[in-house]
């Protein structure tokens, strides 16, 4: 019987899909080439001053440093109008080259 | 924990001059059947010419302000995501670290990164040591303490430099680091290759199917390593809605320091065994199968670490335990 929810449950490969999809959204706002890396990740940092859940997307240019889209809402939440506000946003603040 | 239809990846470390090369040669070179893609960080030392032998750069992607557990190595993405574009060219993956390379972005890589996840599965992070020079060196190098902490197979190499007797201080030293790693000797690395390869030895449930009693030959030490290890067991069962919440707060304040975690747990009201793991503050963790009717309903958690407050975390545990009174520590 298990009578719990796990929290700690392996991710499933549903998540796998709606990063196909994000990694196609980022290709299309940021116009990267077909075989660029796009990397995303869902952190749920728990370091004080982090947010407690938010995707990380890195853009692996070749020869370039990797820059990084940050959209402070779970993976599986992630819209395109979430990374074209980051990308494109009049703050401009979230597309920054990673150390 | 394993998906179908993954490529198998093994991350090779060890420190310098432990034979760590010579063992990625033979891999290489002999006929076993299987063909590998193979992330290196010299070229130069690799003994063959092969368009799926890739170069590295330790490109290291902080995703999160330096916070090592939200660090992992950009240069992997990159070569495995070209690597996956030709994968019907190779069976598996070998990725070798440098000597002095942190394995904990290494590790973490294969977690974390969405597309990286759904395609490969870690198969094990083997070490290779140098039997001759291990105590010498291990006491100021915390690179190699490290490399110790985070391996599932110890290859403690060039045996036939020491006796007996300074083996078994070898093997007894990386215990101490190291409770639950398997450890296999050689000389320049002429070890079966399926000793090393293609064992499934990151996976927990997998190892506790093999040895169920895998997290029971332990002993804990008294000592000053800058890594140490020690276990947490209970006869009483666990209760969830204490034990979640502690074991996120363990990895949350203690995360950064904490290498590797491996642990079986006795649910109150459960019928099955949950195996957990955890790298840093990676968590993870799943009902493996029912608890048989003759075995002891024991939790066993096997903490390895920097420094890490075993008082602290035991204190916490102790409340985690049916009956216990006391608020979350």
């Amino acid at each position: 019987m298990k009578s719990f929810v796990n929290p700690l449950a392996p991710r499933t490969n549903r998540l796998q899909v709606k990063s196909t999809e994000i990694r196609a959204w980022v290709r299309h706002l940021v116009d990267l080439p077909e075989d660029t890396p796009v990397s995303v990740v869902e952190l749920a940092c728990r370091d004080e001053g982090c947010p407690d859940i938010e995707t990380v997307i890195g853009i692996m240019e070749a020869n370039k440093p990797i820059r990084t889209i940050r959209v402070h809402m779970a993976l599986a939440e992630v819209t395109r109008n979430a990374i074209a506000e980051a990308v494109h946003g009049d703050s401009r603040p979230r597309l920054d080259s990673a150390r | 924990m394993n998906a179908i239809n993954t490529i198998p990846v093994t991350v090779l470390t060890g420190y310098l001059g432990s034979g760590k090369t010579t063992l990625l040669n033979r891999i290489l070179t002999e006929d076993h059947g299987k063909r590998y893609a193979v992330i290196v960080n010299e070229f130069g030392d690799v003994g063959i010419d092969n368009d799926l032998v890739v170069d590295a750069d330790e490109e290291v992607f902080e995703m999160n302000n330096g916070c090592i557990c939200c660090t992992v190595r950009g240069d992997l993405i990159r070569i495995i995501d070209s690597l996956l574009k030709r994968r019907n060219r190779f069976d598996a993956i070998l990725v070798e670290t440098t000597g002095l390379a942190d394995p904990a972005p290494v590790a973490q890589t294969f977690f974390v990164d969405e597309d990286v996840r759904s395609k490969t599965t870690l198969d094990a992070i083997v070490t290779v040591v140098d039997a001759r020079h291990l105590l010498g060196e291990i006491e100021k190098a915390h690179e190699a303490q490290e490399q110790l902490a985070f391996a599932d197979i110890i290859l403690i190499n060039k045996i036939d430099l020491v006796s007996e007797q300074e083996l078994a201080k070898v093997e007894a030293r990386i215990r101490r680091i190291n409770p639950t790693a398997v450890l296999s000797r050689s000389e320049r690395c002429q070890v079966p290759l399926d000793q090393v390869i293609g064992r499934n030895a990151f996976d927990l449930d997998r190892v506790l199917e093999l040895e169920p009693d895998f997290l029971e030959h332990f002993h804990d030490h008294e000592h000053d390593d800058h890594v140490t290890s020690f276990s947490l067991t209970s006869n009483e069962p666990l209760l969830p809605e204490r034990f979640f919440p502690w074991i996120q707060s363990v990895a949350q304040h203690f995360g950064i320091d904490m290498l590797r975690m491996k642990g079986i747990i006795a649910f109150e009201a459960d019928d099955d065994r949950y195996v957990m793991q955890g790298v840093h503050m990676l968590l993870e963790g799943n009902h493996q199968r029912p608890w048989k009717p003759e075995e002891a309903r024991l939790t066993r958690i096997v903490f390895i670490g920097r420094d890490l407050p075993r008082d602290i975390i035991e204190n916490g545990f102790r409340k985690c335990i049916a009956g216990e009174e006391g608020r979350l520590g």
